[in-house]
């Protein structure tokens, strides 16, 4: 074979993984889905213990079997025609496709990374604390961040601790800034804010 | 007339009303806000309603569903955009009619359509679910599983263009759903040696996670323009009313179809309106001004969506069986509050029953005057950038899923679910199968031990009984109907 034939043949292969990849999204999406609940199944005996005495329809594994056979059967049935070219895709070109995929979602993931920020902070810092600094830099982040929406955020934040820690008394830890202040101004902030 | 009164009893505390007021207020201003759906906001405020009296509690979740119909046709009519997904065949002619400085009669012959419709849907409450709730006294275990088989195959079948991907779903949902320590043997389920799930996947994170929270992420992902401006122009308010009086055919057709659509599982709002709207267009004298700012196609549209909101609770009420997620979330509540729904509910809480009647007729009156006089001002909530809302939105999911126990880690499941609900949105997959699957996977299940258990594993008792024979063959009809359908769709 001519090294043109050889790279004619490899820029037809990597059409194909193209095709798989980005024509169809739905495709990567079952596939992982499918080895999933096949590393599931596989695991079964491990996380359900079998009721040697009992009937078929008594066994605990009864429903995640239904959810993992329903599961297995039909993202097998979405990707039947192309699952063996989707496993022959080379590691590289789906490492490709993860990296576009995980920069397509960027937003998506950095809010996750936030969110989680966000939560472990709530009591280091406070919930009030917290939430204005998640909803700015949220909008910071989505460039919306100018005063009118920096004021608009303060507003937002100041309603969601009136209704939820004033008027509904939605229950939290106390809190480690709060600590440092003197004891009734800490009394009051762990209460409302 | 003694239920009535009882009813009337229950209803008029101040807690009741406020729930009903509040929760119609959101939903009316969540619908006229594009892009914010009232699943949503439901997951968000489920927890809250727990602490609720139940009455109240359910109220505040159906005044936000009910009312978030009607507010759905304020975006739809002045900006072609629907403010919710089932408000989207009021654009077709809503907004020619304001494009022609017809937007007041336009959003009035909405809210009247949708008043008419949501008045005809609790009617049809009323008479029907007492009805079903005898029928269900001669339910045993058998039928209770064949009934929760059919509404999940129902909702599969729903998805007509996603039928696969909505059962691959289903089935997650019915791994989720036995996930966590199995009672009957005291022994763990798929929980990986993890305390936490040992529970099971709570719901109320799960919900808020797939609705709430990945919306969130959507909003945020936002790049084009995610706020508007609208201007409505002068015109009276009421003249939807006489509008209504001259299509009485649409009003009374679309309301019907609606009221039926409404009991089938999984069907509707969309099904019914798209019904609706296409044999509007079809009796029409005129039906090439369809789509062009002909008054009958929102009749049709507005009716019909706002005729499931109350018989879509018919199911739940007679069976126990929820026919959608919204109404997943509602028997979530009825469960906090030790009130099963189904025919035990009829003869033991009779006041309920009377007073949820009423609350639904004083929720649509309340949603129906309000966008009456608040629309002036209610157009402006368009201009809130959804890049703010979603921001607002995780917050607020936070606050759902952490308020019902207190944990965190249920925020971390709403965030892990936030993640799942994301991927699906992206690829067009529906996450609705995913909460019936956990809501009635359990239901099936259990009660098809219980079955098995009484005929020593015989499945024959599926088929010797009447009802359970003829709910399974109504199962087995509607997939034969399906896949007969595809065949032949394929090879016209």
């Amino acid at each position: 074979m001519s090294i043109e034939e050889s790279e004619l043949a490899r820029s037809s292969c990597s059409d194909e993984s193209d095709d798989l990849l980005r024509g169809d999204k739905r495709y990567p999406f079952y596939t992982v889905l499918f080895f999933v609940c096949l590393v599931m199944l596989l695991l079964m005996p491990e996380q359900v213990e079998v009721m040697s005495d009992e009937g078929w329809y008594l066994q605990p594994a009864l429903g995640p079997l239904i959810g993992l056979v329903t599961m297995l059967l039909f993202s097998f049935v979405q990707i039947c025609g192309a699952l063996l070219r989707l496993v022959r895709i080379s590691p590289s070109v789906w490492l490709e496709y993860i990296y576009e995929v995980v920069s397509e979602s960027r937003v998506a993931i950095i809010t996750s990374i936030l969110f989680y920020v966000f939560l472990q902070s709530i009591d280091k810092i406070g919930f009030f604390l917290s939430t204005f600094l998640l909803i700015t830099t949220l909008i910071f982040l989505t460039r919306l961040l100018n005063r009118f929406w920096l004021l608009m955020a303060f507003m937002a934040t100041v309603l969601i601790m009136l209704i939820f820690r004033v008027a509904i008394g939605l229950w939290m830890d106390d809190v480690w800034l709060y600590e440092l202040l003197p004891n009734a101004v800490a009394d009051f902030c762990n209460m409302y804010l | 007339m003694e239920n009535i009164l009882l009813g009337l009893n229950e209803v008029a505390t101040f807690n009741v009303l406020a729930a009903i007021v509040i929760g119609a207020l959101i939903g009316v201003t969540i619908g006229s806000i594009p892009g914010l759906e009232p699943a949503g906001v439901m997951a968000i405020l489920l927890p809250l309603s727990f602490t609720m009296a139940p009455l109240a509690g359910v109220m505040l979740l159906v005044g936000v569903y009910g009312g978030a119909w009607y507010g759905g046709a304020i975006p739809s009519i002045l900006m072609n955009t629907p403010g919710t997904p089932v408000a989207v065949l009021t654009t077709y002619d809503g907004y020619p009619m304001a494009q022609r400085g017809e937007g007041k009669r336009a959003l009035s012959i909405a809210y009247t359509s949708s008043f008419v419709g949501g008045m005809i849907s609790v009617t049809s409450l009323v008479l029907l679910a007492p009805v079903l709730a005898k029928i269900a006294q001669k339910f045993g275990s058998p039928e209770f599983a064949m009934l929760a088989l059919l509404g999940m195959i129902f909702v599969v079948l729903a998805h007509r263009k996603h039928v696969a991907a909505a059962i691959v779903m289903l089935g997650f949902g019915i791994l989720l759903g036995s996930i966590g320590l199995d009672r009957s043997f005291n022994t763990q389920v798929y929980t990986f040696g993890q305390p936490w799930l040992l529970g099971g996947i709570p719901l109320v994170p799960a919900v808020i996670g797939l609705f709430a929270m990945s919306q969130a992420f959507v909003l945020l992902s936002n790049k084009g323009r995610d706020s508007f401006r609208t201007k409505l122009d002068e015109g009276g308010y009421f003249s939807g009313v006489i509008e209504l009086c001259r299509h009485k055919m649409v009003v009374a057709r679309s309301a019907f179809l609606g009221v039926i659509m409404g009991l089938l599982p999984g069907v509707g709002e969309f099904g019914s309106q798209f019904f609706s709207y296409t044999l509007a267009q079809k009796f029409s004298k005129d039906p090439d001004s369809f789509g062009k700012g002909n008054p009958a196609g929102v009749i049709a549209s507005e009716t019909s969506n706002n005729a499931v909101t109350a018989s879509v609770m018919v199911p739940l009420l007679a069976f126990g069986i929820p026919t959608d997620a919204l109404m997943a979330m509602l028997l979530a509540v009825f469960m906090v509050h030790n009130y099963v729904p189904g025919p035990t509910l009829f003869a033991e809480r009779p006041e309920f029953i009377s007073g949820l009647y009423i609350s639904l007729f004083v929720m649509n009156i309340v949603a129906f005057f309000y966008l009456t006089f608040a629309t002036r001002w209610m157009v402006n909530l368009t201009r809130i950038s959804g890049r703010f809302i979603g921001a607002v939105i995780l917050v607020l999911g936070f606050v759902g899923s952490y308020s019902q126990s207190y944990r965190v880690s249920d925020a971390l499941i709403a965030l892990f679910f936030a993640g799942i609900g994301y991927v699906l949105r992206k690829n067009d997959i529906p996450a609705i199968p995913i909460v019936l699957g956990m809501v009635l996977g359990p239901v099936f299940l259990t009660r098809l031990k219980q079955s098995m258990g009484i005929s020593n594993g015989d499945l024959t008792l599926f088929v010797s009984r009447p009802i359970s024979l003829v709910l399974l063959s109504i199962t087995v009809l509607s997939i034969v109907v399906y896949v007969v359908g595809r065949m032949r769709a394929r090879n016209a």
